[in-house]
């Protein structure tokens, strides 16, 4: 897939990837809406406050691989039960065979996170740590990358 | 007065005498016996009930215990959460917005909450509960054991085992045989086994003679047991043990289990198990359903 950027009138948009968002803090949700929907390789960007607001929204669904999106952004502490995390709950999806790539979000280095799952569930996986520093550059390529990667498999 | 009133009805009489001087004697034995018994059995009444309270009072000191064992737990989990999920996120959000000020000062104030943010904030957290075991067990032993030993954890505490979580539904039934099924541990118990091996490892790694450490951790019915194993130089004979041994004790008396430290072949082992009571994410996930309904 060519990498298409807003400033090129001309660029031909070969693909597109849908995202959802799992993030209990409002000002970052809302953060990465306006950063995610910057990006014309994003076609659509819907928005959850806890794992659990997801989960309910996913039963709902008569179809729900065809509601999975391409890309879930999942903050790892971002459910109102401190038992059970985000991040575990993705890598749960994928074993019953969502096709959807991950990002995990976090102020914690989730690296070795990704590393497990990606042993259990492997691909599509991607880590972002939850700094000032990180751009929305960081943010785009992450989500991007990691769907390309689950498309590639 | 039953003594003087014998003596009174036939005093000439020495046989008669004695008989009552042995009357009297008995009289006054059993007088004297009764006392002892019945001092006898008010003390061992009193005993009885001493222990009674004694047991009731232990009782209550080991539920205490316990229940500030799980309290110490859940409050280090939540503050850990509260200081990641909210405040660092609070500060990351000043920081970020300072930054868009774009100049220098504004640059270096960002900088420094990114520093409050990112190091002192997490060290500590981290101290009060390592953010890893809120993922699982298995991802905070990984990242406790990396470069330093090999790790062996039973298949029901690993992200491989089945949570119950289904795509097409919240919770399905086990079906998957071959999976086991995921055990969902108190968070209190989560800590406590980090923190032993934490304690094993660093005691392990203290001596240079160790080239090799293993850590197991298995999970038999209601007991989990740990294992760490190090090659390195063995126990001297006259080892009393230290701050680390203290908390390998109270964690194994608040789990109702033992522990052990003890040379073998090749070095050092330590062994604990703690009780407990098991319960699968899936059976977690589907009360917090019906309580819904």
């Amino acid at each position: 897939m060519r990498r298409q950027t807003s400033d090129c009138p001309y660029s031909v948009r070969v693909n597109s990837f849908n995202v959802m968002v799992v993030e209990d803090d409002i000002h970052y949700r809302e953060l990465l809406k306006s950063i995610l929907e910057s990006s014309d390789e994003i076609s659509s960007v819907v928005l959850f406050d806890s794992v659990e607001s997801f989960a309910k929204q996913k039963n709902k669904q008569n179809d729900v691989v065809d509601w999975m999106p391409n890309v879930l952004i999942m903050d790892v502490m971002s459910s109102a039960d401190i038992r059970f995390d985000g991040a575990s709950y993705a890598n749960a999806l994928r074993s019953d065979g969502a096709r959807c790539a991950v990002v995990l979000i976090s102020s914690l280095d989730v690296s070795r996170v990704i590393k497990v799952f990606n042993e259990n569930n492997p691909g599509g996986w991607r880590a972002l740590q939850k700094t000032s520093r990180l751009s929305s550059a960081e943010i785009i390529t992450a989500v991007i990358d990691a769907a390309q990667e689950m498309q590639d498999k | 007065m039953i003594v003087l009133g014998l003596m009174r009805a036939d005093p000439e009489n020495d046989m008669q005498k004695a008989q009552v001087v042995a009357l009297a004697g008995l009289f006054y034995s059993l007088f004297i016996f009764s006392l002892g018994m019945r001092n006898f059995l008010r003390v061992w009444k009193k005993d009885l009930k001493q222990s009674a309270e004694f047991k009731v009072l232990a009782d209550d000191l080991t539920a205490s215990q316990n229940q500030l064992g799980v309290l110490d737990g859940q409050l280090r989990k939540q503050i850990g959460a509260w200081l990641h999920g909210t405040v660092q996120s609070k500060l990351m959000k000043i920081a970020r917005d300072v930054r868009n000020l774009d100049t220098s000062k504004a640059k270096e104030i960002a900088n420094e909450l990114d520093d409050l943010a990112e190091n002192e904030i997490r060290d500590y957290s981290h101290r009060l509960f390592p953010p890893t075991l809120n993922i699982s067990l298995q991802v905070g032993l990984i990242e406790l054991c990396d470069g330093l030993a090999e790790l062996e954890i039973d298949p029901s505490l690993t992200e491989q085992s089945d949570s119950g979580i289904r795509l097409d539904q919240s919770v399905l039934t086990h079906e998957n045989t071959n999976v086991p099924n995921r055990l969902v541990l108190p968070t209190s118990l989560s800590y406590a086994i980090y923190r032993v091996v934490e304690e094993a490892l660093s005691n392990a790694k203290k001596k240079q003679s160790t080239t090799k450490i293993m850590v197991r951790i298995k999970v038999i019915g209601n007991k989990i047991e740990i294992v760490v194993i190090d090659n390195g130089v063995k126990l001297m004979s006259d080892y009393e043990g230290g701050l680390g041994t203290t908390l390998f004790a109270v964690f194994a008396k608040q789990y109702g289990g033992t522990w052990s430290l003890s040379n073998t072949t090749d070095g050092v082992a330590f062994q604990t198990d703690y009780f407990f009571e098991p319960k699968t994410v899936q059976s977690e996930l589907l009360n917090k359903v019906k309580s819904r309904e």
